[in-house]
């Protein structure tokens, strides 16, 4: 008995289609936890070592406005807080300092061990571009394929580390600085009603 | 020895410390009464609110811990149709909501109280503006408003409001501008918040947290904390924090003889008094009502109309947001300046309700939301917040919910609160009138958004609450369907007044902050009768 070539086609299609959803809902409890890492909630509350810290505070450098940069201390210690008081960011937080230390290494080192913190903020965002993707707020197909692409480790370095820090960022005076704002949710205008005029330091960025 | 006990009796205990339970203690016990007030939850140092500030400003705690800090004693259920978000919208502590309100504050329109005999539609109340329009003048000089008289939709006042109104901010100016293309006037927004220094507390300096963050750090914004201080301040009045009132006792004259409350620590205790006063936040006052039922009062306490705890209401809002071209720079000052109250009382008001316009240039997204929502870092991402930051703003309505006796607060049969005692269970819904009203909003918000030239974002299809429940306690001249009496005196109980919210026969479109100020001010001189 002879198959069409429609039919062909057809069985083809229906073989293929089966084969990915098999593959799919095989895959679906590695895919689920690697798509939204979960916090280990066992592991201790704590502090990050020098080392770690350093690395972490390095990283926020290359997150920052380059225009303006909070001064030395600025991370470390919403990084002290987290960790003391939220069940499973010090490991995150661990994580993400070996993650970048190694890609460091792996990128730079040329065969000796390179940390993060010791190079130029400019090669520092030449890693976080080798871990993750850039994209802006309206993309609707990047951060989906970030998720597919990217290692558990770089999703959640971006999900436990970089997207708070950089909250934490702009919700400081440096943060408001980016959008021109002296005075902010917190800080006081020296003129109360400022409000009623364009404020005079819109040309700040 | 007995009469030296008696003696010892307060004149008066007042369950609630907050908006209304503050003013009734000042004004009762500036005339020589003596005053407790129990209040279920702690007392906050407003010293200490500064740098409680910036912890929620950089996000290093999630928001104020007066947000129901006990949620195991804070449970309630939901059996309606529409989830009410209680723990959202209430705070108990000393201050009561007045420690994260907004702080807009309106009399309500002559018609608000006139309802049936105008439209034919609910009930009318048992007092009209006219005998309220005094006290809403105490009302406002009590809690400091800063108010312009340049709104023509307003009844007649026979006062200036305290302290001079906030001008219109320039990220109203889109709104102005469409809004007149349309017809509609906007006016500017009374606020109980000093624009001048004012009883002790500075002039507003712009922190911009009110609003957002609900937190003023240098109480230029009234808090009930103000006249449960003053209330003190006379010698007169006692507050005790963290005294859950359980349960009311009564004698065989029907008259409450004590509230019995309880500690963090579940210890009972029982205070006496020869009057009460029951300011406990609409939810609440009605529950405990109903906690209280004894061989007396077996439907609960001055429940025999079967009144307690119906007609519970809202005021449901809608708002529809909206990006412009031009940055409108907001957020350098902490509430809104510009409202309308021209769709209050429309002319088929049988058929919708009012509508109160503002208009918000103080919404998201923050910076800060703007960079997290954003995959960049570093240079990239600040040029895209700053490129997005300031483009939006949003027209949202309030709208005025009819009694409806099939909304209520009940005790819930299974769910108990960290005490044993029954929790509330909500009953909510809305009916073709609201239904009405908020897609009417939704239009009006969009018409509104597009005069001013902004592209939509987001369609108004989600309606949420501006958190102001009132009813289940309805005041009115018949004990047969009411529960207090024009005075607030509870028809079956002489000793027991109920202030606030939860004694509105009906809830009109506009805050109801400042008309239960009044009404409270009104109850202390009926109490102290009649002594200024």
């Amino acid at each position: 008995m002879l198959v069409s070539r429609r039919n062909f086609l057809l069985g083809a299609a229906f073989v293929t289609t089966a084969a990915a959803t098999g593959a799919v809902f095989v895959a679906r409890p590695y895919l689920a936890k690697k798509l939204s890492p979960e916090l280990d909630t066992a592991y201790p509350l704590g502090i990050l070592n020098d080392g770690e810290m350093r690395t972490i505070a390095a990283l926020g450098e290359v997150l920052a406005a380059p225009a303006f940069e909070p001064p030395k201390g600025f991370f470390e210690d919403y990084v002290n807080l987290v960790t003391q008081t939220k069940r499973g960011l010090l490991k995150e937080y661990r994580s993400a300092a070996e993650l970048l230390n190694a890609t460091a290494t792996k990128l730079f080192g040329q065969g000796i061990r390179k940390t993060f913190a010791e190079l130029s903020v400019s090669a520092r965002d030449q890693i976080l571009h080798k871990l993750l993707w850039q994209y802006s707020a309206r993309d609707r197909v990047v951060p989906k394929v970030e998720k597919i692409a990217a290692s558990r480790d770089a999703l959640a370095l971006r999900m436990y580390v970089m997207e708070p820090l950089i909250e934490y960022y702009y919700r400081s005076q440096y943060g408001w600085a980016v959008v021109g704002y002296k005075s902010f949710p917190g800080r006081p205008q020296l003129d109360p009603r400022a409000y009623t005029r364009l404020p005079y330091d819109t040309e700040a960025v | 020895m007995k009469s030296a006990k008696r003696k010892d009796i307060p004149d008066v205990c007042i369950v609630g410390a907050g908006l209304v339970g503050g003013l009734m203690a000042y004004e009762l016990a500036r005339r020589g009464l003596k005053v407790v007030v129990l209040e279920a939850g702690p007392r906050h140092d407003p010293k200490d609110r500064a740098a409680y500030m910036q912890d929620i400003v950089s996000g290093r705690i999630a928001g104020p811990a007066w947000t129901s800090n006990m949620p195991e004693r804070d449970v309630y259920s939901d059996a309606g149709e529409v989830e009410y978000p209680l723990n959202w919208l209430r705070a108990k502590a000393v201050g009561g909501s007045t420690l994260h309100w907004g702080g807009q504050i309106w009399r309500f329109l002559e018609s608000d109280f006139r309802l049936r005999s105008l439209y034919g539609i609910a009930d009318d109340w048992p007092i009209g503006y006219d005998d309220l329009e005094p006290y809403y003048g105490k009302a406002e000089r009590a809690l400091g408003v800063a108010g312009t008289v340049d709104n023509p939709f307003m009844a007649r006042r026979s006062t200036d409001y305290p302290m001079p109104g906030f001008p219109f901010s320039l990220a109203d100016k889109p709104f102005l501008e469409g809004c007149q293309k349309l017809g509609i006037k906007v006016h500017t927004i009374p606020w109980a918040r000093n624009s001048v220094p004012y009883q002790n507390r500075p002039a507003c300096a712009a922190f911009s947290t009110c609003g957002r963050f609900r937190i003023c750090p240098i109480v230029a914004q009234y808090t009930a904390e103000s006249h449960v201080g003053l209330a003190e301040a006379t010698g007169n009045a006692t507050v005790i924090a963290n005294a859950n009132v359980v349960r009311l006792l009564t004698n065989r004259q029907k008259r409450v003889t004590s509230a019995v409350y309880m500690n963090g620590e579940k210890k009972e205790s029982e205070q006496k008094a020869r009057m009460f006063v029951l300011a406990a936040h609409t939810v609440e006052t009605a529950r405990l009502l109903l906690l209280s039922e004894s061989n007396q009062f077996p439907r609960g306490l001055a429940n025999g109309s079967g009144m307690v705890g119906k007609n519970f209401m809202e005021r449901p809002a809608v708002a529809v947001s909206g990006i412009l071209k031009e940055n409108v720079f907001p957020h350098r000052i902490g509430f809104p300046t510009a409202a309308s109250l021209q769709f209050c009382d429309p002319k088929n008001r049988h058929e919708i309700g009012g509508i109160k316009m503002a208009f918000h240039t103080l919404s998201d997204p923050m910076p800060y939301t703007l960079a997290r929502a954003s995959g960049k870092w570093g240079m990239a991402l600040a040029e895209e917040v700053h490129k997005s930051f300031g483009h939006q703003i949003v027209a949202e309505a309030a709208i005025e919910q009819l009694p409806d006796p099939k909304n209520t607060v009940t005790l819930d049969p299974k769910l108990r609160d960290s005490f044993g005692n029954a929790a509330p269970r909500i009953t909510y819904s809305f009916g073709p009138y609201e239904k009405s009203t908020l897609e009417a909003s939704a239009k009006l918000c969009r018409k509104i958004l597009g005069a001013t030239g902004a592209e939509e974002a987001e369609d108004g299809e989600d309606h949420g609450f501006a958190g102001h429940p009132m009813g289940t306690c309805r005041m009115g001249n018949d004990p047969d369907t009411s529960v207090v009496d024009r005075n607030l005196q509870a028809h079956e109980v002489p000793n027991l007044t109920i202030v606030g919210g939860s004694v509105f026969v009906t809830g009109g479109s506009l805050q109801p902050s400042l008309t239960m100020a009044a009404l409270a001010i009104r109850a202390a001189e009926h109490i102290a009768g009649g002594k200024a």
